[in-house]
């Protein structure tokens, strides 16, 4: 379909209900009508026997349900409970039996009336079947670009608190990095497939499904990782388009556990204990080096010394343990006041973070099933200690889950799912002045080393310390509630339908106390560090999700050659949510913290908001003796984000493979499996950063002007806003390899794409200011990104006991903007939505990093003076200060017109981008004894920090913002001449030297140790004797062990971030635990 | 039997597909919307009083809510008049190009002309609006001079532009044409508003617009005399006009007869309490001020630096120097004049705005009630960073003692914006500048505010001769004027305008030191002259020495005007630089 004809449908008006429900029923009848026609039985009518016998596995376990069929014909049964079948059959007729995880086996009936079958387990991953949208697939007849992982098998016990973080580094293409709430406690984590998707609102995440219902990336934290099966992501739009507008940039399905028919109840108990520590902390200078590096730059910005030589005096005493205190009332006024008065000698980040602190998990969970039902039945509970040595924080997590699947009849199936989880996270609230927590990063990166945490008498009077332990508590708690009802028809064989009914219920209840924190001068005087006035603030919000759909599919399969399958499917989903809280000042008593307890104002407020989506869906595939492989998607879509007649679109996407290895001429030894696939595909993204912004809005906020004593209330100005706002379309291609090597003990997986975002969202031009407000967004941009995904796997055995496997997973992609109306290509443009400047401009490759390049350091004020005009940044350049390279040769170092045509002396010095994100994972098992390893890291990535980063720079500009670290002492004087940082100064003047430049370009690349695992599971002779238990496993686990970077040791490579700057973040964490699995 | 089943499933798929047409049609639940809004009176009060502090944003001078500052009492900093330990960036003709980048903005104008464009659809009686319709106009009036006041010359509208106007690519405007549509705007916003004190004086009124009228056309006035035949001036114009505009604007204002000198007869505190009120509804001065409630969180930390420490600043011998002897004399041909040695002898002798503006040795610092908790005995000059007096001479003026105020964000001192005295001063010197004063004119305006103090009154005949007069060049009666708005409005965050408008950067800064008081060595007997402190060869404090060793470096070809930022000469071809850049 050309292009341009795509474009006319989807702007094409919206389609009500009706015609959509006449639609379906079409489609019914047109599945019917074929049904009909092939539904005659193809009878063979030869002399039947009856053959019988027992399937059972390696080990002589008998194994239920496994399908028996005669070649050839539809004639099929399935094993009992202990593993019996009966079926009738000829002489000479082929019986195949198959079994999900097991080698196909098939046996030529002969004169003997008794087959018993051994069936073997399938290493063969390529024989795996896998889900898909809507459905699943053996792995072999996947045409498009899909990665899964079996949770427990391969990622085993790791002492992590969610899914997100056991994905990290597992499945190429798939990328997990810290959030901006880096390692707190229920963090949850940033979730991306194959990078950079869009430039504008969520940047391209993917859709998550859980059991087939819409998960947020965060609500991934609700979830117990223990019930989770298999994870499946579709990455490429053929496998992705069934989602239509939601799945452009991918789709995770995650399944959990069920049941299985036929087999006894397994009840399985773990449990797990942990002990975490921050990876990495900031390493703050000591007292007497702060002391020195702090007048040295009071006297290059011209000034008198911070300390005076008896305060050094007092601060080197201190540290030579010859005086008791680390303050004293110096002025005699009565003040602990001014942190100067101290001459302390504190580690901040010691101070404030624990080591080795306990998570605890215990997991219970029961299945099995009987001829008719199945179950999974699971209770867990989840406890995290925080970090946080003051104000202790936590997390808690309980999750309960049903899993019930019942045939009701032989054409009937019903099945519910019920999971409850409970969360509650509780942190200090922030401390003052109406800031949340993420403050209390910044406050503890510039506290200085010499002031006092205690007084003489041991009352702790650090204003950061009291804030984290008094200044209240933010209590979340998190239920979350997902219920799922669907029956499965299978009127006539082959032809199942699924009506399915899912209801996802979150509730968020959040207490906030905003308590006074006081300390008492030594004058008797009372000093509030904390809120003021108190505060209470309680909020309630409901999220409710609900989405239908049905399903309908019908295989055929024809001489064994022509495999057929079709599918059709309606979906509509509506997600609503309320919030209402209020606020009310001048609490009675601390220790009833609530609103009714509460007589200063009061403030109430409230929040609502509806989504709804409607799509039709169908899907055709086509094999031929599953060698030639081809499937069909298509998706028409409607979303409510967008204004009447920018609704709805279409979706194509189409893919082939071809098995090589199939052909008959294709014989070799050493290549089991040959695949080549091919596919393409569109998709929409919409966002909800996009809801309803066909409308202008004009907002309404209270003002801090009273008038009459009174606060004023306003009502905003809206926005200029686009009436034809649509969706962005993505479009990938992919081109993949499958192969199996030496007896399938080698796969390997190979993926090139191309994904363009077309129709992106931008502005609808750059414009000058004057316009007042910003630009529109229309669909105007573009943005390209190139990729490729590779994974290699090698599992064997030496002898019947030793087995081992190791695995690599590598990815890349580099992305650029192929189109932005920037016509000037201004290098830094202002984009108002997300409040910063950016880069972007047509050929602009993301994460080029502009800036100036460093000469070095002048070591003479002559030589400064003799150097190129850098007045741009200051008039006054001195020994110590930076030299920075004159590239355009014109005597001035600027950035010319700030634009890539004239770009002064600024030039593309590196790419911040994480390239080349890789896993490596080795396992072992000898006997009783397992091992697991898992690498995680990225193979390039530039970072520059930004000239405010105080924890990298240590000054910067401002003397109480400013981070006095270790490595921040290395700074120049005449004394050290080969300092890496200039010369400090304490003013404003500290930024001429640490323009964005090449000096500072830092190697932030990395290889983490993730898990490390050692188990040993007691022998099954010895379990027998017991009777009671059919395994116990013991190990012991460990999370971040070992790093390797060349990174600025203030650092953590995964945790750059942080809402207040750099490196202002809860460290993540090293974790060491022990545990147990039983089951019986 | 299938067929049964399959009927079964049709009528399923049926009943569960929901037949609403609207299924799709969600729109926003919890925000007003453009075409439910514009309809009454009150929408128009709401859409204007975001002009009025909106959260987090000043539109008038004075604290943020829980700001860390001293208000409009540090104002003046990186003038002639305060000073902090570093010389500011302007002063020591540090500006970059970059400099003010973020100034260059037109959201509140385009908010202003928004109204402008949309208040008509009200379906009210003009007469129970309009007083709103006057308050946009003011606004739109109030935001294009801090336009010009930044930049000189800006692409002028009073249009809600798209972004494809043609405007967008328009070329800067002349200043007096700008400075014509802001008086335009006033002039209806005068006819429209409601007169007095509105709001109990926290919302705008009639005469507090006729004020900004006064106070714009004064500096548009001045700008172009002082700057004539230079690249900031105005060709062909002497500014004239715009000096007979505000003479009037601010006669308007006096004629009103609503507000009076606060004066009670207690010359030593009247000045002072001006400025550290918690209330300000019904006061005869203040026409227009900022209100604090600490229950609301809306408080200040001003009088933890004002009636605490030095808070990083101090208040230069230039200004202290300017202020009279009792006997009207300046203190270079005053027989009162005691020197400089320690503050009680400064401060002898001398007018009592001094010791209303500048901590002295005995004033109460701290009280709780009556009872006095702390006094005032020396400067701060021996602390450092935000509690440090760089010069000696500790600001008071706002300031405070009692206690309460004193806690962290309890600070509920109000903040005053437009206060009567202005007028007097802008009606005194347009009428100077126009060579029209009269010494009614002086009995009404400069002499209401020295009798406020206790001075004598001034007589435009019998004016001393100054030889330490800042503007030479200028008339006795000038430079009498320039002393009153130096002193009067000390500390107010008057001084760079009026450096600016008057072109007199050149006369006070340029190659000038700024001194604080003299050094006592027995004050502070720790302290080291050249280490600790910096001292001149007269001994008085010179903070900067080393940083400026020849003194200020304003740019006299450039600092008048900010840099356009080059971002927007990109984007706009036509759009010109301004002088010196």
């Amino acid at each position: 379909m050309k292009k341009t004809d795509q474009k006319r449908i989807k702007r094409s008006h919206g389609m009500t209900i009706s015609t959509l429900t006449k639609g379906f029923t079409f489609l019914i009848m047109l599945l019917f009508s074929s049904s009909l026609a092939i539904a005659n039985p193809l009878q063979a009518a030869k002399q039947q026997n009856t053959v019988s016998g027992i399937i059972t596995d390696k080990a002589g376990t008998p194994l239920p349900g496994v399908t028996v069929m005669v070649q050839g014909t539809s004639k099929a049964v399935a094993s009992d409970f202990d593993g019996n079948y009966s079926i009738s059959a000829s002489k000479g007729a082929i019986l195949q039996f198959s079994y999900v995880g097991m080698i196909t086996k098939s046996i030529t009936v002969g004169n003997l009336n008794k087959i018993n079958v051994t069936l073997e387990e399938d290493s063969n991953v390529l024989d795996e079947v896998v889900v898909v949208g809507y459905g699943t697939q053996k792995k072999i007849n996947v045409t498009g670009s899909v990665a899964n992982i079996n949770i427990a098998e391969e990622l085993g016990e790791r002492p992590v608190a969610n899914i997100s973080s056991m994905l990290q580094g597992v499945l190429p293409g798939l990328t997990v990095t810290n959030s901006n709430s880096g390692g707190e406690p229920g963090a949850g984590l940033n979730i991306n497939i194959r990078g950079a998707g869009t430039l504008t609102g969520n940047g391209g995440k993917p859709y998550i499904l859980v059991d087939g219902i819409p998960y947020g990336e965060r609500e991934l934290n609700a979830l117990n990782p223990e019930d989770i099966e298999n994870v499946t992501v579709l990455k490429d739009a053929a496998s992705a388009a069934i989602y239509g507008s939601k799945g452009a940039y991918g789709v995770i399905l995650i399944n959990t556990k069920k049941g299985k028919l036929g087999t006894n109840a397994k009840v399985e108990y773990s449990s797990n204990w942990a002990f975490a520590t921050p990876t990495m902390l900031p390493k703050i200078a000591d007292s007497y080096s702060f002391a020195l590096m702090v007048n040295q730059a009071q006297k290059n910005s011209g000034q008198t010394p911070w300390f005076t030589p008896d305060q050094l005096q007092k601060i080197t005493d201190y540290q030579n343990g010859m005086i008791e205190h680390e303050a004293e009332d110096a002025n005699g006024d009565g003040n602990w006041d001014a942190g100067k008065l101290g001459y302390a000698n504190n580690d901040w980040y010691d101070i404030f973070f624990a080591k080795d602190v306990p998570r605890v998990k215990h997991d219970l969970s029961v299945r099995g099933g009987g001829e008719k039902t199945s179950y999974y039945l699971s209770g867990s509970f989840f406890e995290q200690d925080g970090a946080l040595k003051f104000g202790a924080d936590k997390y808690e997590r309980f999750n309960f889950t049903a899993n019930v699947s019942t045939k009701a009849n032989d054409w009937l199936t019903l099945k519910t799912i019920a999971r409850y989880s409970k969360e509650v996270e509780d942190f200090p609230s922030g401390g003052f002045g109406g800031f949340t927590r993420s403050i209390m990063y910044h406050q503890m990166s510039r506290v200085h080393p010499t002031s006092p945490l205690y007084d003489p008498e041991g009352n702790v009077i650090d204003a950061n310390a009291l804030r984290m332990s008094n200044a209240g508590r933010e209590i979340t708690d998190k239920h979350t509630s997902f219920f799922n009802f669907s029956a499965v028809l299978e009127p006539v064989e082959n032809w199942v339908t699924t009506l399915s009914y899912n209801k996802n219920i979150k509730s968020t209840f959040m207490d906030r106390e905003e308590f006074s924190a006081e300390f008492t001068q030594p004058d008797g005087d009372v000093v509030n560090r904390g809120y003021s006035p108190e505060e209470m603030e309680k909020s309630g919000r409901l999220d409710e999700r609900d989405l239908f759909n049905i399903v309908s599919s019908y295989k055929k399969s024809i001489n064994e050659k022509h495999n057929i399958s079709v599918m059709a499917g309606y979906e509509q989903r509506l997600d609503q949510y309320k919030k209402v809280g209020g606020r009310r000042k001048q609490l009675l008593t601390q220790e009833v913290p609530t609103i009714s307890t509460s007589i200063g104002d009061q403030f109430v407020y409230d929040a609502e908001g509806h989504f709804a989506s409607q799509g039709i869906f169908g899907r055709i595939k086509y094999n031929y003796k599953e060698k030639y492989l081809v499937e069909v998607n298509g998706r028409y879509d409607g979303s409510s984000y967008f204004s009447e007649g920018n609704k709805w679109g279409f979706f194509p996407s189409v893919s082939g493979s071809y098995v090589i290895s199939k052909e008959d001429f294709f014989k070799s030894n050493i290549v089991n499996t040959l695949k080549l696939r091919a596919s393409w595909g569109e998709l929409g993204n919409h966002d909800a950063a996009l809801a309803s912004r066909y409308t202008p809005l004009m907002g309404n906020a209270t003002s801090d002007w009273l008038e009459g004593g009174k606060q004023l209330v306003y009502i905003n100005a809206p926005a200029i806003i686009s009436p034809t706002l649509t969706w962005e379309t993505v479009t990938t291609s992919n081109f993949g390899l499958d192969a199996a090597f030496f007896n399938n003990r080698l796969n390997s997986t190979a993926d090139f794409y191309k994904r363009v975002t077309s129709d992106m969202i931008g502005p609808s031009s750059v414009v000058p200011s004057m316009l007042g407000t910003s630009a529109p967004r229309v669909n105007n941009a573009e943005l390209t990104v190139n990729g490729w995904e590779v994974s290699l796997n090698w599992r064997d055995n030496i002898g019947d006991d030793f087995s081992y496997g190791v695995g690599f997973n590598i990815s890349d992609n580099t992305a650029k903007i192929t189109a932005y109306n920037n016509p000037d290509k201004l290098l830094s443009i202002y984009d108002q939505w997300q409040n910063k400047w950016v880069t972007r401009y047509t050929d602009y490759k993301l994460g080029d990093m502009w800036a100036y390049t460093s000469v070095g350091l002048y070591q003479t004020d002559e030589a400064a003076a003799a150097g190129p005009d850098q007045s741009k940044f200051r008039n006054r350049w001195l020994a110590g200060d930076m030299e920075y390279a004159d590239l355009n040769g014109d005597g001035k170092i600027d950035n010319g017109s700030n634009t890539f045509e004239d770009h002064g002396d600024l030039s593309v010095v590196g790419n911040n981008r994480a390239r080349y994100n890789y896993g490596i994972n080795m396992n072992a098992s000898y006997k009783g004894f397992d091992i697991s390893i898992l690498f995680q890291g990225v193979g390039k990535r530039d970072y520059i920090f930004n000239n405010n980063t105080n924890l990298y720079y240590g000054f910067r500009g401002n003397f109480w913002q400013g981070s006095y670290t270790a490595a921040s002492t290395d700074y120049w004087t005449p004394e050290n001449p080969g300092a890496f940082f200039p010369k400090p100064y304490n003013t404003g003047e500290h930024k001429k030297n640490t323009q964005t430049q090449s000096r500072f370009m830092e190697d932030a690349s990395y290889i983490r140790l993730k898990n490390l695992q050692i188990g040993y599971s007691l022998p099954s002779e010895l379990l027998e004797k017991t009777g009671l238990f059919s395994s116990v496993r013991f190990h012991v686990s460990g999370e971040n062990l070992w790093t390797k970077t060349d990174l600025n040791e203030n650092f953590d490579p995964e945790t750059l971030g942080g809402g207040w700057g750099d490196g202002k973040i809860y460290p993540p964490s090293k974790v060491l635990s022990v545990g147990m699995n039983i089951s019986f | 039997m299938s067929i049964k089943k399959i009927f079964l499933l049709v009528t399923l798929v049926c009943l569960f597909v929901q037949c609403d047409d609207d299924f799709l049609d969600r729109s926003d639940l919890d925000t007003i919307s453009e075409p439910s809004f514009w309809k009454s009176t009150n929408d128009l009060k709401l859409y204007v009083n975001r002009f009025y502090n909106p959260k987090g944003n000043k539109t008038f001078p004075g604290w943020n809510s829980n700001e860390y500052s001293g208000g409009i009492y540090w104002a003046d900093t990186g003038t002639d008049n305060i000073i902090r330990p570093t010389v500011s960036t302007l002063m020591a003709g540090n500006n970059t190009e970059d400099t003010g980048n973020g100034s260059w903005k037109f959201d509140n104008i385009r908010r202003a002309n928004y109204f402008m464009a949309n208040y008509e659809t009200v379906e009210a009686d003009f007469d129970t609006y309009k007083h709103y319709v006057g308050e946009a106009l003011f606004f739109r009036a109030y935001f294009n001079f801090t336009m010009l006041k930044n930049y000189g010359e800006y692409p002028y509208t009073n249009e809600v532009l798209s972004e494809v106007s043609e405007e967008l690519n328009a070329p800067r405007t002349p200043r007096n044409t700008i400075v014509q549509n802001i008086i335009a705007d006033l002039d209806e916003a005068i006819g429209h508003m409601d007169s007095g004190r509105k709001g109990k004086g926290n919302r705008l009124s009639s005469e507090i617009a006729m004020l900004f009228k006064a106070r714009v056309a004064l500096y548009e006035g001045t700008w172009e005399k002082y700057h004539a035949g230079t690249d900031f001036g105005v060709s062909g114009s002497d500014g004239s006009s715009f000096l007979t505009i505000a003479a009037s604007a601010a006669n308007d204002v006096i004629s009103s007869g609503i507000y009076s000198i606060h004066n009670t007869g207690d010359t030593a505190n009247d000045y002072w309490n001006i400025f550290n009120q918690e209330n300000y509804a019904g006061h005869s001065e203040v026409m227009f001020w900022r209100a604090y409630n600490a229950d609301l969180s809306l408080a200040h930390n001003g009088q933890r630096y004002l009636s605490v420490s030095g808070g990083g600043r101090g208040i230069s011998k230039g200004l202290v120097d300017d202020y009279l002897c009792t006997d009207g004399q300046p203190i270079a041909t005053s027989a009162l004049y005691q020197g400089d040695a320690d503050l009680p002898t400064v401060s002898a002798n001398r007018d009592l705005r001094l010791s209303q503006t500048i901590w002295l040795p005995g004033q109460a610092m701290n009280s709780d009630g009556a009872t006095v908790l702390r006094e005032f005995e020396l400067p701060d000059l021996d602390l450092t960073g935000e509690s440090v007096c760089v010069t000696g001479y500790q600001i008071r003026k706002g300031a405070h003692p009692d206690k309460k105020y004193k806690t962290v964000r309890s600070g509920t001192t109000s903040s005053p914006i437009f206060r009567y005295a202005e007028a007097l001063l802008i009606f005194a010197e347009a009428k100077a500048e126009l060579g029209t004063i009269t010494q009614a004119d002086v009995d009404v305006t400069i002499n209401k505010l020295r009798a406020r103090a206790g001075m004598p009154n001034l007589s435009i005949g019998g004016i001393t001769t100054d030889p330490n007069w800042l503007y030479p060049s200028l008339s006795p009666i000038i430079n009498e004027i320039r002393r009153e708005w130096h002193v009067e409005f000390a500390v107010e965050g008057y001084r760079m305008n009026d450096l600016k408008r008057w072109a007199a950067m050149g006369d006070v800064i340029v190659g000038k030191r700024v001194l604080g008081a003299q050094f006592s060595q027995t004050d502070f007997p720790d302290m080291v002259i050249g280490q600790d402190v910096q001292v001149d060869a007269n001994g008085y404090i010179d903070a900067h020495a080393n940083e400026v060793p020849s003194g200020m470096q304003f740019v006299l070809g450039r600092d008048y005007l900010l840099p356009v930022p080059k971002q927007e000469l990109t984007l706009n071809p036509d759009l010109t630089q301004n002088p010196g850049w």
